[in-house]
C-alpha cells in the first residue's frame, strides 16, 4: 500500500478532502457561501498568490529559494504604472513589467550561481532592495492611472469564469508542461533531487538554476499585473505578506523545501484552501487573521505525519526490546 | 584487559564483523591492521560507543559492558581518536579537553580556571608547548591529536583507540607521536592502533590484530612475525569461483593520458587504455584513484597534460557534459550522494544522461524513454516492479545496476568503474564483473578503481599502483600478486 500511494499523492488526496470538508461546512453554515458572486471573487482572488505559488513551487522542485517574489510583485505593479503615466502604449508598459521582473530573477541567478552564495540569503537580500526601490519611488502614493484596456480585464469572463483565474489555470497548465513533459523540467527535478549525481550526468546545472529563477522572476511579475487589474491600482504594498502566505500553502501543497519533489497541483490546492478559509472566516464574521493558525496546524499535521509518529515509534521499540 | 567475544555486525547486504574474537592485554600497544572494507573501522565505532546495535560481548578486565554511547565508552575508560578529528574549532584548547565534561562550582557556573589549570598540567606532562587558551583551529593537525590525547588523559582512560592517526602527519610529527605513545605505554595505558602501514605497525606494536571480510583472521607477537606474514594475512584467500572467467583480447589504443596534473591531487600521470581491457587502479585511501577519475570525466579540470581519446586531444574537460560526448562515462564511487536521484524513478535516473539524445528538442520521447529502460532492466536483470518505483526503495545491487545502466545508455567508449562494488553482496557483486567483461567483449575500454585488491587482481589485465598522486607502478595481471602490490602501496620500493 506504502509503495503505491506515494507520499505525495496522499497530500494530493488529503487536500482535497479538507478543501472539500471545508466547503461543505461553509455551505451549511453560511447562505452566502455557495453563492455564484462569492466563488467568483474568491477566485479572483485567488489569481495572484496562485500564480507566485507556481513559481515558488518550480523554485523550490529545483533546489532553490526565492523570496524576492512579493517585492518583484510590486516592483511590476510600479514599472507598469510609471510606464502609463509616461504614455507608453499599454503593450510596453505591460513588456516593461515583466521584463523588471526578469532582470531581479537574473540578479538572483547571477548572485546563486556565480558567487554561490544562499538562495536563502541571496532572495531576502534582493527581497529587502526591490522593496525599498519601490518605496523609493512611489513615497507610500498609489498609481491609479491605468487605462480603461488593461483594467477591463478584471471584469472579463469566459464561460462564467474570470479571466484572472483562467490566466493562472493557463500558468499552471504550461508550468505542469515543462515539469513533465519536457528535457528542462526534467533537469529541474534532477538538479533538486542531488545537484551533484546531475551535473556528473551531463545536465547544464548552472544554466538550469538560471532559467528557474528568471522564471520565477517573470511569474512574480506577472502576479504583480494580476493585483493591479483586480485592485486597479499599484500600490506600494502589493505582495507584503505573500512570500510567507505561499510557501505555506505550497508546503503544504507536498513540495520539499529540499527539492527534486513537487506538485503544482498539490501547490495550487494549497492557495484554494488557504483563501476558502479566509473566505469562510469572514462569512462567519470571525476575524480572518486566525484562519492562518488552523492553516498552520494542517501543515504541521499532513507534512509533519511520519515526523509525529518518530518518537512513539521509537518508544514502542524500547518496550519491545526490554 | 579488553575481550571481543564473537562480535558481529551486519549492515544490509553486507556482514562487515564476523564473529570476531580477540584480546589486548593491559599497557600493550595493539595494532589493528586489514584492507580497506575489512572491518576495522566498524569495530572502532563499536568500541567507541557509536555503534549499540552488535551481536557478542566485549569485556573489559573481565567484566561484560555494552556502550549505550560514545559519551558511556568513555565513562568506562576507553577514548577514541578519529581519523577526521572531533573537536570544535572554534572553542579554545582546555574547552575542546573538559568538553561535555565541565567542571561546575556551586551554581553551575563553569570552573574555567580549574580546567585551564588540569590542561596546562596534562599538555606539559605530555611535552607538549600548546597553550591552553589557543583555539584548537588555530592548531596544526598533529597539535590537535596532542589535544585529544590530553583530552583522554583528563577522562583518565585506561584504552586509547587511535585510527590512522599519521595519514596527515609528517615524518617529524610522526616521530613525536610515537614517543608519546611510548610514553602512554610506560603509564600501563592500552593503546590500540589502527592502520594499513605496516612499517609503523612493526615500529610501534607489540601485538598485531589481522581482520579480513569481516573476520579476525589471528593475532601475532611483533618478535615472532615479519611483514610478508601480516601481507600474506591480510590478502590471502582463494580467488577461484568469485570472478567469472574472461578471455582477453587486446585491439586498438583507445584513450591516452599524458602528464596530467593538478595541484595536490595528482602528478604527472601519465597511461593508455586499449579495446577490451580492463586496467585496475590500485591504491590506498586517499592516493588520488579518484581524483584522477575526476579529471577524466570532467567534474575537475586539470592544470597540465591531455588526455587523447582516439584522434582527438583534449586539456581536460570543462563539464561532464563534454567528457560524456568524447565517450567518458564515469561510475562515480558514491552511490547515493553523486550516482543516483535518490527522490526520482527508475525511469528519470536511468536516462538522465542521454536525455538530449532521446528526445525530440525539448520534449521527453516516453515510448523511446521506456524501451531504453525496458532493455536495462531485462539485461542487467534489475528488480523493480514497475520502471517508475522510486530508486531509494532498491537494494544496494539493484541500485548500483541502475546506475551502471544509466552509463551503458550513453554508448561510451571508455567507463571508469570506482568500487563498482561497494556496498553490494556477493552475488551481485559476480553480476558487476560479468557485465565488465561483456564491455570488453564489445571493444570498450575499462579503467577500473577498487580498494579490494582481490577483485582487482581477479579481473584486470594490467595493474596500475597510485601513491600521493602519482602511478608508482605498472604490472601485468600475470607477474602480480596481492604481496608485490601490498608491498608497493604500504611503502615499499
Amino acid at each position: 500500500m506504502k509503495n503505491i500511494l506515494t507520499s505525495q499523492t496522499k497530500i494530493i488526496i488529503a487536500l482535497i478532502v479538507i478543501d472539500a470538508v471545508i466547503m461543505v461546512f461553509l455551505t451549511l453554515l453560511s447562505p452566502t457561501f455557495l453563492t455564484y458572486g462569492n466563488i467568483v471573487s474568491l477566485l479572483t482572488r485567488m489569481s495572484e498568490l496562485g500564480v507566485l505559488a507556481v513559481a515558488v513551487t518550480l523554485t523550490f522542485i529545483s533546489g532553490g529559494f526565492d523570496l524576492s517574489i512579493g517585492a518583484v510583485m510590486a516592483f511590476s505593479g510600479m514599472i507598469a504604472g510609471y510606464s502609463t503615466l509616461l504614455g507608453l502604449p499599454l503593450f510596453f508598459s505591460i513588456l516593461f513589467a515583466l521584463l523588471g521582473g526578469a532582470v531581479i530573477g537574473l540578479a538572483n541567478a547571477l548572485l546563486v550561481v556565480e558567487l554561490r552564495l544562499q538562495p536563502f540569503v541571496v532572495t531576502l537580500a534582493t527581497m529587502t532592495m526591490v522593496r525599498s526601490i519601490v518605496y523609493g519611488f512611489m513615497r507610500g502614493k498609489t498609481i491609479t492611472a491605468f487605462p480603461d484596456s488593461l483594467l477591463s480585464l478584471g471584469d472579463k469572463y469566459v464561460l462564467g469564469i474570470p479571466l484572472l483565474f483562467i490566466i493562472l489555470v493557463l500558468c499552471a497548465i504550461l508550468a505542469f508542461m515543462l515539469l513533465k513533459k519536457t528535457i528542462l523540467g526534467r533537469y529541474i527535478f534532477a538538479l533538486g533531487g542531488n545537484e551533484r549525481t546531475a551535473f556528473l550526468s551531463g545536465v547544464p546545472v548552472r544554466t538550469m538554476k538560471y532559467f528557474v529563477y528568471v522564471l520565477s522572476g517573470l511569474l512574480s511579475a506577472l502576479a504583480g499585473l494580476l493585483l493591479v487589474i483586480r485592485i486597479r491600482a499599484a500600490i506600494p504594498d502589493a505582495g507584503l505578506n505573500a512570500p510567507l502566505e505561499v510557501i505555506t500553502a505550497v508546503v503544504i501543497g507536498g513540495t520539499s523545501i529540499k527539492g527534486g519533489k513537487g506538485s503544482l497541483l498539490g501547490s495550487l490546492l494549497g492557495v484554494f484552501a488557504m483563501f476558502l478559509l479566509i473566505n469562510g472566516f469572514s462569512l462567519l464574521g470571525l476575524n480572518p487573521f486566525w484562519s492562518v493558525i488552523i492553516l498552520g496546524t494542517v501543515l504541521i499535521v499532513v507534512v509533519g505525519q511520519e515526523g509525529i509518529m518518530v518518537p512513539f515509534i521509537a518508544l514502542l521499540h524500547r518496550k519491545v526490546r526490554s | 584487559m579488553i575481550t571481543f567475544d564473537h562480535i558481529s555486525k551486519n549492515f544490509p547486504g553486507v556482514r562487515a564483523l564476523d564473529n570476531v574474537s580477540f584480546s589486548v592485554e593491559r599497557g600493550e600497544v595493539h595494532g589493528l591492521v586489514g584492507e580497506n572494507g575489512a572491518g576495522k573501522s566498524t569495530l572502532i565505532k563499536i568500541l567507541s560507543g557509536i555503534i549499540t546495535d552488535y551481536e557478542g560481548r566485549i569485556f573489559i578486565d573481565g567484566q561484560a559492558v555494552s556502550f549505550r554511547s560514545p559519551h558511556h565508552a568513555q565513562s568506562l575508560g576507553i577514548a577514541t581518536i578519529f581519523q577526521e578529528l572531533t573537536m570544535i574549532s572554534e572553542l579554545p584548547v582546555f574547552e575542546n579537553v573538559f568538553l561535555g565534561r565541565e567542571p561546575v562550582l556551586w551554581g553551575g557556573i563553569v570552573d574555567r580556571n580549574s580546567m585551564r589549570e588540569k590542561s596546562q598540567k596534562v599538555l606539559r606532562y605530555l611535552d607538549s608547548n600548546v597553550d591552553p587558551d589557543t583555539l584548537v583551529g588555530r592548531l596544526s593537525i598533529a597539535n590537535q591529536q596532542i589535544v585529544e590525547i590530553c583530552k583522554a588523559l583528563v577522562l583518565n582512560a585506561k584504552v586509547i583507540v587511535m585510527d590512522e592517526p599519521t595519514s596527515s602527519l609528517t615524518e617529524h610529527e610522526i616521530e613525536r607521536l610515537f614517543s608519546l605513545i611510548q610514553r602512554l605505554k610506560d603509564a600501563e595505558i592500552t593503546v590500540i592502533y589502527v592502520s594499513h602501514k605496516l612499517e609503523e605497525i612493526f615500529r610501534i606494536c607489540d601485538t598485531i590484530t589481522v581482520l579480513r571480510d569481516g573476520k579476525c583472521i589471528g593475532s601475532v607477537k611483533r618478535e615472532t612475525s615479519h611483514p610478508g606474514e601480516i601481507i600474506r594475512m591480510m590478502v590471502g584467500r582463494s580467488m577461484n569461483e568469485r570472478f567469472p572467467p574472461r578471455e582477453r583480447k587486446q585491439g586498438e589504443k583507445l584513450l591516452e593520458v599524458r602528464g596530467l596534473s593538478r595541484k595536490g591531487e595528482l602528478e604527472d600521470v601519465s597511461f593508455s587504455l586499449y579495446r577490451g581491457e580492463i586496467v585496475g587502479f590500485a591504491g590506498l585511501i586517499g592516493a588520488g584513484r579518484t581524483e584522477l577519475a575526476r579529471a577524466l570525466c570532467g567534474a575537475t579540470c586539470p592544470h597540465t597534460g591531455e588526455i587523447q581519446v582516439g584522434q582527438k586531444i583534449f586539456c581536460g574537460f570543462s563539464h561532464p557534459r563534454e567528457a560524456l560526448q568524447a565517450g567518458i562515462s564515469y561510475l562515480p564511487e558514491d552511490r547515493k550522494g553523486e550516482g543516483l536521484v535518490s527522490c526520482l524513478t527508475v525511469r528519470e535516473n536511468l536516462v538522465l544522461a542521454i536525455l538530449r539524445e532521446i528526445s525530440s528538442h525539448l520534449w521527453l520521447n516516453n515510448r523511446a524513454e521506456s524501451k531504453i529502460v525496458d532493455r536495462f532492466v531485462k539485461n542487467l536483470q534489475i528488480k523493480i516492479y514497475h520502471p517508475d518505483q522510486v530508486v531509494e526503495t532498491l537494494s544496494g545491487g539493484n541500485q548500483q545496476k541502475v546506475v551502471i545502466s544509466k552509463l551503458l545508455a550513453t554508448q561510451s567508449e571508455i567507463f571508469i568503474f570506482d568500487e563498482p562494488t561497494r556496498g553490494v553482496d556477493v552475488g551481485a557483486k559476480y553480476e558487476i564483473y560479468k557485465i565488465m567483461n561483456d564491455l570488453t567483449q564489445e571493444g570498450k575500454g575499462l579503467i577500473f578503481i577498487s580498494s579490494e585488491l582481490p577483485e582487482i587482481l581477479g579481473i584486470s589485465d594490467r595493474i596500475y599502483c597510485m601513491k600521493g598522486g602519482r602511478l608508482v607502478k605498472e604490472f601485468y595481471c600475470e607477474e602480480a600478486t596481492p604481496e608485490s602490490i601490498m608491498y608497493v602501496l604500504t611503502g615499499g620500493k
